[in-house]
């Protein structure tokens, strides 16, 4: 989805990043910040595949940043970031869904019993602001996304969005590395039928 | 280890039990996302050559991937960025400091009420003041139970003034 405001910021090289993990480790408040600024928007766009929802992101990406802000020493030098933040970002999103879903249950029985309630808002991958700068076939893709069960448009973001390797995602995941072949594989079978006019006008 | 041996998942999204991939189909996907050896791309590419079915499968998922990178980033907005840091540091203080708020107010609230049961004072004043004590709480209660439930469906939560 296009960026929406403040711009999409520099990758950083490995080296670069170890640098950063480093100084942030010894309590360099603008290294951590720059780690921020990397993925703050990679985890915006994970964690919408997880609460369809845009503010709720954003507060989970906040809770995966401050879990690492807190556990940072305990991080290993020389390691992989990313497998390591979206792990936590997973975990962070999962523990959130299941909060939501005990408060709906809850707020079912007691709609039953004659007490309202809110339904919190559900955007979809595809949140109006982002809508509509996408191009026709984009506008399709992230449709279709949403059209897939959780596992596997949670995989199919690691990898088309995020762009991690197979080993990176078993580790985010903790399983193996065959059983993120196979759940890709599926997802994108899946997704291939859903999107067959699009991908036929482009044949 | 299968998918429902492994980790966590989210609600709704229980494992779906997707069949083990054929050799074929391993090879597919570690040639569409360039994660083959030169040898096995070498082997798979003669695959393709010997079967348009499968070369258009693979170009499919290439359309797929180009369309998805091709899509950018959920990048966040100014507003966010302010939410984001105007919170951030002073997290864990607030936290603690609402759990030792909480459970001073409850702490002095409890012995008050004992104090206030043992006490000497006409049984009128006691009901009275319970009254009012539990009636002050269930307010305060409810007020916040209620900000936490509609927050999230502030209209104007992001808007930067």
């Amino acid at each position: 989805m296009p960026p929406t405001g403040s711009g999409s910021p520099r990758p950083l090289s490995a080296v670069e990043e170890i640098r950063l993990i480093s100084d942030a480790k010894r309590g360099h408040a603008e290294s951590f910040e720059a780690l921020v600024d990397r993925y703050m928007g990679p985890a915006i766009h994970v964690a919408m595949g997880y609460t369809r929802n845009r503010d709720d992101a954003v507060d989970l990406a906040q809770e995966a940043f401050f879990r690492v802000f807190k556990s940072l020493d305990r991080f290993r030098d020389g390691e992989p970031f990313a497998p390591w933040f979206f792990r936590i970002l997973r975990n962070a999103c999962l523990s959130f869904l299941e909060k939501r879903r005990r408060r709906r249950a809850w707020s079912l029985s007691a709609r039953d019993e004659g007490e309202g309630d809110f339904e919190l808002e559900d955007e979809g991958m595809l949140c109006p602001r982002s809508r509509a700068e996408l191009n026709e076939s984009q506008r399709h893709f992230w449709s279709a996304l949403d059209q897939l069960s959780p596992a596997h448009r949670e995989i199919i973001l690691l990898r088309h969005i995020e762009d991690l390797e197979y080993a990176q995602i078993a580790e985010i995941l903790e399983c193996p590395v065959g059983t993120v072949m196979s759940r890709l594989f599926h997802a994108r079978r899946r997704l291939r039928g859903i999107l067959e006019p699009v991908l036929e006008g482009r044949r | 280890m299968n998918a429902a041996e492994s980790g966590r998942y989210p609600p709704g999204g229980a494992p779906e039990e997707d069949p083990p991939l054929s050799e074929r189909e391993q090879l597919m996907m570690a040639y569409v996302d360039h994660e083959l050896a030169p040898r096995e791309r070498l082997r798979f590419e003669k695959l393709m050559a010997d079967d348009p079915g499968l070369a258009a499968e693979v170009a499919d998922y290439r359309t797929m991937l180009d369309l998805s990178h091709g899509s950018g980033r959920l990048e966040p907005t100014e507003a966010e960025l302010r939410r984001f840091w105007g919170r951030f540091y002073n997290r864990a203080e607030w936290r603690l400091g609402w759990v030792l708020l909480v459970g001073g107010v409850a702490c002095l609230a409890g012995f008050g009420c004992w104090e206030l049961y043992c006490a000497d004072f006409p049984w009128v004043l006691k009901i009275g003041s319970a009254a009012i004590v539990a009636g002050g709480g269930l307010l305060l209660a409810s007020t916040v139970r209620q900000r936490l439930r509609t927050r999230r469906l502030d209209r104007y939560r992001g808007v930067v003034r």
